[in-house]
């Protein structure tokens, strides 16, 4: 199965095809391809000093054929550096990026080197590894300091003699492979451990570039969510924007996810509040710093501007009510509302509501719309 | 949205799913005029059944290359073969 690429594994539809099954895929499609607007693989954005030297060190570093480890913790953006090395470094070969965390360890060798035909059962036929497809270009190895011990020692070699064989064969291949490697890990413990040779970590650690984790910067939170809510804007047509006390919520937090958390927020923001203006209140609770259960003035606010309700939801009758029946109620004048302002196409409704289509498909069914 | 099939009849069908669905702009290009899909800005490209996996793996990669944030659905007979 090695001819099938990822991208088409993760999309995949059987014949004939189940509607509800299509309906879903599609979710899955936009939800994933919603994520390409969070990062921009071109640029290292930025106005700390830490971001000014990553820029400069990359310039620097780019044209010459030096190894490079980066370092940094989960999504500070190293693989980001990673094609920025590779853009700038003028060869003419692919990037090609492999995860040595993600790949199971009797597989990483073939993936990395290849193998000959009938190397091994269900080696049907000859395929390339990651250092020839990377041949006159950038090979990223990320999470290198997750590769098997028995992996690294045929890896050392590959960096010293630059010369690959595949498995089951035994043709020395000539490479010329540009390697970037990166960790989030700490390789000094890691060799302290036993965990990961001494000899490579030099090897790799020809140039090092650590990425400074996001709070440590956070004069790169603005312009990081300025490019990130632009770029969804230039993409999907839809915009957010953020009230002053919601920048100041963003500024102040302290993003163990990095960017790659920054990116997600975007995202999420970007599906349930189209075109809003952001307040703290709308935030995480763990980003805005609010208590949850404290949010009813920010949120009857919304309920105000989808119609007149105010008094449905806030008052509670002398003789209390069903609070059952009455949130059913509300759910219901809001869905008829979004579906007569959407002219009935159920997606544009469910995104006035901030709902998967699925999940408001499954209401009008529940509520007998 | 693209629709790539050799196959016009399960394409179209599936088009008409996608309509459906409320997914605009669906267009179906064969297997001999898929190349254009290059020269458009794409969200999602169906390959169709009558696809190899072998093409697929041929048309996907060089879709990729060409346009790095199309997503791409390989739509497969129910014993997993592409046509």
């Amino acid at each position: 199965m090695a001819a099938v690429p990822d991208l088409v594994n993760k999309f995949h539809l059987k014949w004939p095809v189940d509607l509800n099954e299509l309906g879903t895929l599609l979710e899955r499609v936009r939800q994933q391809k919603s994520l390409a607007c969070g990062a921009d693989p071109t640029r290292f954005i930025g106005l700390s000093e830490a971001s000014n030297t990553v820029r400069q060190l990359i310039d620097q570093v780019a044209p010459s054929a030096a190894t490079v480890l980066v370092t940094g913790e989960s999504g500070t953006g190293k693989e980001v550096v990673a094609r920025l090395l590779h853009e700038n470094s003028g060869r003419t070969g692919e990037f090609v990026a492999v995860n040595c965390g993600a790949i199971p360890q009797d597989l990483l060798e073939s993936e990395l080197f290849g193998h000959e035909k009938g190397a091994f059962t269900g080696a049907s036929a000859l395929r390339k590894g990651r250092f020839e497809q990377a041949d006159h270009g950038t090979l990223f190895l990320d999470e290198i300091g997750d590769m098997p011990l028995s992996m690294q020692v045929k890896l050392l070699r590959v960096l010293q003699e630059r010369v690959v064989e595949r498995v089951g064969g035994v043709r020395s291949i000539p490479v010329d492979v540009r390697v970037v490697a990166a960790t989030h890990r700490d390789l000094d413990a890691r060799i302290a451990e036993h965990a990961f040779r001494e000899d490579l970590y030099y090897r790799l650690n020809v140039v090092e570039l650590n990425i400074t984790p996001l709070r440590e910067r956070r004069e790169d939170v603005l312009p990081l969510l300025d490019e990130m809510v632009h770029r969804c804007l230039r993409k999907h047509g839809i915009g957010v924007s953020f009230a002053d006390d919601a920048i100041d919520a963003l500024r102040d937090y302290d993003w163990p996810g990095n960017v790659r958390e920054l990116a997600n927020l975007v995202e999420r923001l970007i599906v349930v509040r189209p075109h809003a203006t952001v307040r703290r209140a709308d935030l995480p609770a763990e980003i805005s710093g609010l208590d949850p259960c404290d949010l009813s003035a920010a949120e009857t606010d919304d309920v105000y501007s989808l119609g007149d309700m105010n008094t449905a939801v806030i008052d509670l009758p002398e003789d209390g009510l069903s609070l059952r029946e009455h949130i059913e109620s509300i759910e219901r004048t809001l869905i008829e509302e979004a579906l007569a302002m959407s002219d009935g196409v159920v997606s544009k409704a469910a995104k006035l509501l901030g709902l998967q289509r699925t999940t408001l498909v499954e209401k009008i069914k529940r509520l007998e719309i | 949205m693209l629709v790539i099939d050799p196959d016009r009849t399960s394409a179209e069908t599936l088009s008409g799913m996608i309509e459906f669905l409320d997914t605009p702009n669906v267009t179906i290009v064969d297997d001999q005029s898929w190349p254009d899909a290059v020269n458009r800005e794409l969200e999602i490209v169906f390959l169709g059944r009558g696809l190899s996996q072998e093409s697929a793996h041929d048309i996907a990669t060089w879709l990729q290359a060409e346009q790095p944030g199309v997503a791409i659905v390989h739509v497969r007979d129910s014993n997993g073969s592409g046509s």
